[in-house]
């Protein structure tokens, strides 16, 4: 009997340890995976030539929604609801998705095709800033509920926000409208970001965010991008951030 | 986020009112609670000063489940940032958001 009850115990300690022991590995694969695909991207890739490009990405936790891509000519800044393993998921799949459609160039019809579904079927969705330079300045953008985009004109020390014209991936499928254009001139600065940065919070007053008052006031007067960078680093660390933040600061030189 | 469940016979709906911020945090026992309601519902964020990329994709996901299951669904008194938040994101539109005249009424605050 005591054998019996011995060898019942141990299958089940098996079972609850092969159990966990699984879990914990397929997260930690998963979570190895988004590092790979989604975290590491390669920082030296070229953008159209004339212009320079940096980005910045701190995730709250090891994995997280925020993804960054470079295709010549395209940059692609999105963020997938949610710092989750589903998130981290989504995030390979956009990549993956992103960088056929940036190639082909329709943006929008082919990560619609290629995500609407399973965003939707996860509870998902995913805003979407991406932005195609040529070498003579012009700026072709498309802004999927994502926060406004900043061009910061440092001649003029004024900006231009290039703002949402349609609801994020993965709800309200076919109401997209047409990229939209701006110009940069040299030394103009394009600066993307998630909403982690806008959505930082006082560190006293809880009802006060950082919003993009508080970004356009660390921009004004940077004068390339690695200032640009630095002073917004600066400006949000006494705030309490509690969301993936990601910025990249593009720069026609 | 304090979830807060009331039902309001009148309009055959369950209203749900939430208070504090409406974050990635909040999400699980968000979806508790509204996957365990069978009846019409109504949303009311009027306690809800801040809400995240999660809270929004939650209440996307909530309109979606309760046009399958053929249940109505209000979302009313949004605060200004959460109102901005949603404009900002174009989900304005896509959302059920209404001004909840009814208990406006009730309280004597319409104007």
């Amino acid at each position: 009997m005591n054998n019996q009850t011995s060898n019942h115990h141990d299958l089940e300690f098996h079972a609850a340890y092969e159990h966990g022991h699984y879990r914990i590995d397929e997260r930690e694969v998963i979570t190895r995976l988004w590092q790979t695909v989604v975290a590491q991207q390669p920082s030296a890739q070229a953008l159209t030539k004339g212009y320079r490009w940096r980005s910045t990405t701190y995730a709250t936790q090891r994995i997280g929604g925020d993804v960054v891509l470079i295709e010549h000519p395209w940059l692609l800044l999105a963020d997938i609801s949610g710092h989750d393993l589903t998130a981290a998921m989504l995030g390979c799949m956009l990549v993956a998705a992103s960088r056929l459609a940036l190639h082909h160039g329709d943006v929008v019809s082919t990560l619609e095709h290629a995500l609407h579904h399973d965003l939707e079927r996860t509870g998902r969705f995913c805003t979407l800033f991406a932005a195609r330079f040529t070498p003579e300045g012009l700026l072709e953008y498309i802004n999927l509920g994502h926060p406004p985009a900043l061009v910061y004109r440092h001649q003029t020390n004024s900006f231009e926000k290039l703002e949402a014209s349609a609801p994020p991936l993965g709800v309200g499928r076919g109401q997209r409208q047409s990229p939209q254009r701006t110009q940069l001139l040299p030394g103009d600065q394009l600066i993307v970001y998630s909403d982690g940065i806008t959505e930082a919070q006082h560190p006293q007053m809880h009802d006060r965010f950082f919003g993009e008052r508080g970004l356009i006031h660390a921009i004004q007067g940077s004068e390339n991008l690695d200032t640009t960078l630095a002073n917004i680093h600066n400006a949000l660390e006494p705030w309490i951030v509690r969301d993936d933040v990601t910025v990249a600061v593009i720069q026609r030189t | 986020v304090d979830i807060r469940v009331s039902k309001t016979v009148a309009r055959d709906e369950t209203r749900i009112a939430l208070h504090g911020r409406f974050d990635a945090h909040e999400i699980e026992h968000f979806n508790q609670v509204t996957q365990a309601i069978y009846n019409h519902l109504c949303l009311d964020l009027d306690g809800v000063p801040f809400i995240d990329s999660s809270g929004l994709s939650a209440l996307v996901a909530l309109y979606r489940q309760c046009g399958q299951r053929g249940l109505r669904l209000r979302i009313v008194r949004l605060q200004d940032p959460v109102w901005l938040i949603l404009e900002i994101t174009r989900l304005l539109p896509v959302l059920p958001i209404e001004q909840d005249t009814e208990y406006l009424h009730t309280q004597g605050t319409l104007v």
